[in-house]
């Protein structure tokens, strides 16, 4: 079920009145049945993955405990096997299995593994993740093994945040299953706010995008210049609002039962170095990384050259989670290059700042390295979305090669029904959004909005629903791009 | 806690919210930009008629514009001695909609042959695009139940109106900013409307016209296996069943496809003849080389036979049904 959809509209709204209307005791039973209803709208088999791997885990994490020595190791490895497995099957199989056909091609092996003709399950990276952060947890001793099987189901299953994160640490959301929510009108006006605002990002700017980026990328080869440089610009706004509207609707949602999930963005394209964006972009994975990946690899602790290696490991790998693809191992390559290198040339580029006076202008300074972070974070963008590296690698030459070769509406889009009022509605969104953003970094928007009389709030609110009912693209509620993963 | 900071109250406000959203879409909505409507989409009305008043045994032509462009039904009636109706219109209506039209008139004796375009089969397209909303809005309320079977009441009563309501809200904007023939200009395309069409369902406006630069017509790549649509196959699959079990004959062909198309997507749709020919319970008539052609065949796409083509198209199809109708003894 999509947050954007009818289906959705309906569901949610009977979900919460139900959940507010019976005893406490019995709420967790009711957001477990809703949650698994919400994941069987897509693939309704694939919840005996789940099931599989929530009694795996929780068996784990309660052996885990009771156990000592090299013993309590096993078991977290039979979770983290069991969760690694299920992704290596279902997602990496395929890749992996083509790679060493290709191996085994050049070397003149025989080799007859065939590929598995299977769907990805929605979510599986995100509910694996947080699944596997509960084990690695309950081992370092940080988190009690959960008892209840009903609650640990639903801290992997919780519906909100079950199929796009955030990826939640059962110490921040475990312990709210257990405490009693009550109706609380500014903390649901708060949630509902969010989830229409997530709504809005997603459906009149994401998805607008979605119209010019589309048919240039997924036929790269008919574009050049202007149009690829434009189409790569718009997705990194598509992405933003497309993930940044979900999180908020998830976060919302959750608010609105009473819930607190973590913030999964900050304002990333006001960053003014790669690892502020990555402290601002998608939080809960790059946390997940850092504290699982990151840090145990020896983190910052380390000699340079160890340092390094242990940076490029944990964005190679987040590359990796992203997809089964060479061009998301190259973009989560892109990064920890981009990372590695700023630390590298940090006396330099500090030396050459003061060199030509940037200093005495914080300001100015400020905005060069916002554009700077953003160009290089639009580069690698490209391998995210291209469909293969040969792809994007045909963006890369014929965007910055031919760049005389102005065309911002190329035939195929013109055919696609896309106008230039439609472009500069697209660009106006965008300046509109970042304007909101930077403001943001000012005021609390949210909380000065709250303070404002009700003949204030509501009309805006009836505003807010027009524009995502009126400038919406679509009614047919669009997939969120990052379900695929 | 204020009275109003309560369940109720808040649940009063949103019902109000709700409310007020509601009227001002229906407000907007009486700006209906379909009245007097020439839209080339208006045509299902027409084709909803044909279908439901032609007696069988006859001949149902189910896809989209390569059919409506590509075929001479007149001849195709001449020459097998049953009744022609083209139901081709718009590809991106998705073939779902174009079986869900025709399924409920499937009779004893029937032929239904299916001929969607090569993009039918791939991501949501049979799913139909915004245009099949427009298509909704026209279709006859009594027929709302039969599309509600193959969908939903969101996806046939609710959608459409929502999607209605913005069309008017943009339309009644640029009118009262007095642009509104410059972004929606009146529907004069001489070529693309609701009255191109023949007795049969066919579109005739286009025969007399001089046909596009056949390098200037756009040409695409077919998208990768993975995104076949699984989903298709399913709704092919139950129309050949619902065809049998009424005594009908289902047929599949490939759609008329220029060379210069077919040449960039030839290994695409070898596989995807073989998928079909592995997986579709209605039985393939010839195959994808038959139908394509020269592109100064083509009017304006990589599917719209003109006049040169339309003949040639007609005849070869004709000699196939002949093959299958010895094959089947119907």
């Amino acid at each position: 079920m999509l947050f954007n959809s009818f289906t959705f509209l309906i569901f949610f709204p009977v979900v919460v009145a139900v959940y507010f209307a019976i005893p406490h005791r019995a709420r967790w039973a009711w957001l477990l049945a809703a949650s698994c209803y919400f994941y069987m709208a897509f693939i309704p088999i694939y919840i005996l993955i789940l099931f599989f791997l929530i009694a795996i885990d929780y068996t784990a994490g309660i052996l885990i405990e009771s156990a000592e020595g090299r013993r309590r190791k096993w078991f977290l490895v039979m979770s983290i096997v069991a969760n690694v497995g299920m992704l290596a099957v279902f997602k990496y199989f395929n890749f992996l299995n083509a790679n060493a056909r290709v191996i085994a091609e050049v070397f003149h092996w025989p080799y007859g593994l065939p590929a598995l003709n299977i769907i990805l399950p929605i979510g599986l990276s995100f509910h694996t993740f947080q699944a596997m952060s509960y084990t690695i947890e309950v081992y370092r001793g940080r988190q009690k093994s959960e008892r209840h099987l009903g609650i640990y189901a639903l801290y992997v299953m919780f519906f909100p945040q079950l199929v796009a994160g955030p990826i939640e640490r059962p110490q921040n959301l475990i312990h709210q299953f257990y405490e009693r929510h009550d109706f609380d009108y500014d903390r649901v006006t708060a949630g509902v706010r969010r989830m229409a605002w997530g709504l809005f990002m997603k459906v009149v700017i994401a998805d607008r995008l979605a119209d010019y980026v589309n048919p240039v990328y997924n036929n790269p080869y008919a574009n050049e210049g202007l149009t690829l440089v434009v189409a790569t610009l718009f997705f990194a706004f598509q992405i933003y609002c497309d993930f940044a509207g979900y999180s908020q609707m998830a976060i919302g949602a959750a608010e609105v039962m009473g819930f607190k999930l973590m913030r999964n963005f900050n304002r990333p394209y006001l960053s003014r170095s790669i690892s502020e964006f990555w402290s601002r972009w998608h939080i809960s994975l790059s946390s997940w990384f850092r504290d699982y990946v990151y840090i145990p690899l020896g983190g910052n602790r380390a000699a340079p050259l160890r340092w390094y290696y242990n940076l490029f490991i944990t964005f190679l790998l987040s590359g990796l989670w992203h997809g089964a693809n060479w061009t998301f191992v190259i973009w989560g390559a892109l990064n920890g290059f981009y990372l590695i290198s700023s630390i590298v040339t940090r006396g330099m580029r500090d030396r050459v700042t003061a060199a030509v006076g940037l200093m005495r202008y914080p300001s100015a300074h400020a905005v060069l390295r916002v554009l700077a972070t953003f160009t290089l974070t639009c580069f690698a963008w490209i391998f995210f979305r291209a469909g293969s590296l040969h792809e994007a690698l045909h963006i890369i030459s014929h965007m910055l090669v031919r760049p005389a070769t102005h065309q911002l509406l190329p035939d195929a889009l013109r055919a696609e029904g896309i106008t230039k009022l439609e472009v500069a509605y697209s660009v106006a969104l965008v300046v509109a959004l970042m304007a909101y953003e930077f403001v943001g970094t000012r005021v609390n928007i949210a909380a000065a909005f709250a303070r404002q009389p009700a003949w204030v709030r509501w009309p805006s609110y009836y505003v807010l629903c027009m524009c995502i009912w009126l400038l919406g693209m679509s009614t047919e509620a669009r997939a969120f791009i990052y379900f695929q993963f | 806690m204020t009275k109003s900071h309560t369940a109720r109250g808040f649940l009063v406000k949103c019902a109000l919210l709700g409310l007020a959203v509601v009227l001002t879409g229906v407000a907007i909505s009486q700006y209906d930009t379909r009245i007097g409507d020439d839209n080339y989409l208006a045509a299902v009305l027409e084709k909803d008629h044909l279908i439901r008043t032609t007696p069988s045994p006859k001949i149902i032509l189910v896809g989209g514009s390569n059919l409506a462009f590509g075929i001479d039904s007149r001849m195709m009636q001449d020459s097998l001695g049953l009744r022609v109706v083209n139901m081709g219109l718009y590809a991106k209506l998705g073939l779902r909609y174009m079986l869900a039209q025709v399924k409920p008139y499937i009779n004893r004796g029937d032929i239904v042959l299916i001929v969607p375009e090569y993009d039918q089969f791939y991501g949501n397209f049979s799913e139909g695009d915004q245009t099949l909303n427009t298509a909704l809005l026209y279709a006859p309320a009594d027929r709302i139940r039969d599309f509600v079977k193959s969908y939903s009441v969101i996806d046939v009563v609710l959608r459409p109106r929502v999607e209605s309501v913005r069309r008017s809200f943009f339309q009644a904007t640029a009118s009262a900013f007095g642009v509104k023939d410059k972004y929606f200009p009146p529907d004069t395309n001489p070529v693309y409307n609701r009255h191109s069409f023949n007795q049969f369902g066919d579109v005739v406006s286009h025969l007399g016209k001089k046909s596009m630069n056949p390098d200037s017509i756009y040409v695409k790549e077919l998208p990768p296996a993975k995104e076949f649509n699984n989903r298709t196959l399913n709704e092919l699959n139950e129309i050949g069943d619902a065809a049998r079990e009424r005594g009908a004959h289902a047929y599949f062909l490939f759609p008329s496809y220029i060379d210069r198309s077919y040449s960039i997507n030839t290994s695409q749709i070898a596989w995807l003849n073989d998928r079909l020919s592995r997986r579709m319970n209605v039985p393939i008539l010839g195959s994808p080389a038959d139908f394509v052609y020269p592109s100064n065949w083509f009017f304006d796409t990589r599917f719209h036979l003109n006049a040169l083509g339309r003949g040639p198209r007609t005849v070869k199809t004709i000699d196939i049904l002949r093959a299958a109708r010895t094959a089947d003894r119907w």
